[in-house]
């Protein structure tokens, strides 16, 4: 009778030790993955659209992109209240900018297109980008 | 006795079956993981430069003709930078952009000192082109008004980085102001425009005079100094 008891106790003894060192092995595995990507994901998200300080980022499109529309969607970023002025040959475009992140479909001709975006936030000097776009009807 | 032993073997056996799997799993699933992360970043590499070599493809470059010999065509870019493309007897296309229509061209249509654009994939400072465009350049330029001509219909501006244009007001320029409390615009005589006030422009570019400074304005966009004073 001892016998047994001291082996069922035995073997519920290991049981735990092995139950406990194999939770533990796994969390040590499992965390600094975990942590590192919610740390990664932490610094994206507090990182302001416009970090680079300016007042104006146009995230699309790109540069020199070749298009098949007649027209494209320009957006971006630009401090809030902005007045945003979208000028090219064959735009003309002018919005306050209530949020921070705008998109202003603008139409293109055919060929190319230099499209000048400026953002007159705090004074009257804007600050400014250029794109050019290149439309290419479908055959 | 037998008995107890038999308990004993089977609750033995018992622990073995369940703890077993938990020593022999954690090794193959760390490695798992590991193999996945691996993978995954592959896959992501893999996906990020076949988006990239995509929109290379989709990119187009322009500039004037500085030069042509034998195959290759030397533009001069807006940067000032000079690309050279490779053309191909049978590969590549010409066409002409007239108005709102691309019309088909030919080689012999090209020549130094044209605006062209230019498809095709790029590789440093060399384009192999799939298509030449000869266009219209336009220069879109913004700044203050720092002098109203009402004599000679000509208004001086200054922009950002300092530099003087000198723009004719004609007939056909198209004029528009922004109306500060509607923030529409509203087409506008010459008698209107004043110094002070901002200016979005929109010339053509005259090819022969890359250092020009004095363009007639196609298009003119006003925002008055008040909207800055409000």
């Amino acid at each position: 009778m001892i016998a047994i008891c001291f082996g069922i106790g035995l073997g519920v003894l290991v049981g735990v030790v092995v139950l406990f060192q194999t939770n533990k092995g796994e969390e040590t595995k499992v965390i600094p993955i975990t942590r590192e990507n919610d740390q990664q994901k932490a610094v994206d998200e507090d990182v302001p659209a416009n970090a680079s300080g300016t007042n104006l980022s146009v995230s699309s499109p790109a540069n020199n992109s070749i298009v098949s529309k007649n027209s494209i969607e320009i957006a971006g970023v630009a401090k809030k209240n902005s007045l945003l002025v979208i000028q090219s040959a064959s735009a003309e475009k002018i919005q306050k900018n209530e949020n921070e992140e705008f998109k202003v479909e603008t139409p293109l001709a055919v060929g190319e297109n230099v499209i000048q975006i400026s953002a007159y936030s705090d004074s009257s000097t804007p600050q400014e980008q250029t794109l050019r776009i290149y439309y290419i009807p479908a055959e | 006795m037998k008995k107890y032993l038999s308990i004993i073997f089977v609750l033995s056996l018992l622990f073995a079956v369940t703890q077993t799997p938990a020593y022999s799993q954690s090794p193959t699933k760390e490695v798992s993981e590991v193999l996945d992360s691996q993978v995954q970043e592959l896959k992501d590499k893999v996906a990020e430069k076949v988006e990239e070599l995509k929109e290379r493809k989709k990119q187009a470059v322009s500039g004037i003709i500085q030069e042509i010999k034998n195959n290759v065509i030397t533009i001069l870019n807006a940067e000032n930078n000079k690309i050279d493309v490779d053309v191909d007897d049978t590969l590549t296309s010409y066409y002409d952009i007239v108005g709102t229509k691309v019309k088909d061209s030919s080689k012999d249509n090209v020549e130094k000192g044209d605006y062209i654009f230019v498809t095709g994939p790029e590789i440093g400072e060399t384009v192999t082109a799939n298509e030449v465009y000869t266009d219209t350049q336009y220069i879109v330029m913004s700044g203050k008004i720092t002098e109203v001509n009402a004599e000679d219909f000509t208004i001086k501006m200054v922009t950002i980085d300092k530099t003087n244009y000198i723009l004719d007001i004609e007939k056909s320029s198209k004029r528009n102001l922004l109306d500060i409390k509607t923030l529409k615009t509203v087409s506008i005589g010459f008698s209107k425009l004043k110094e002070g006030d901002s200016v979005h422009a929109v010339v053509k570019a005259d090819i022969e005079k890359p250092d020009q400074t004095h363009f007639s304005a196609i298009k003119l966009l006003i925002i008055p100094n008040e909207y800055f004073l409000q």
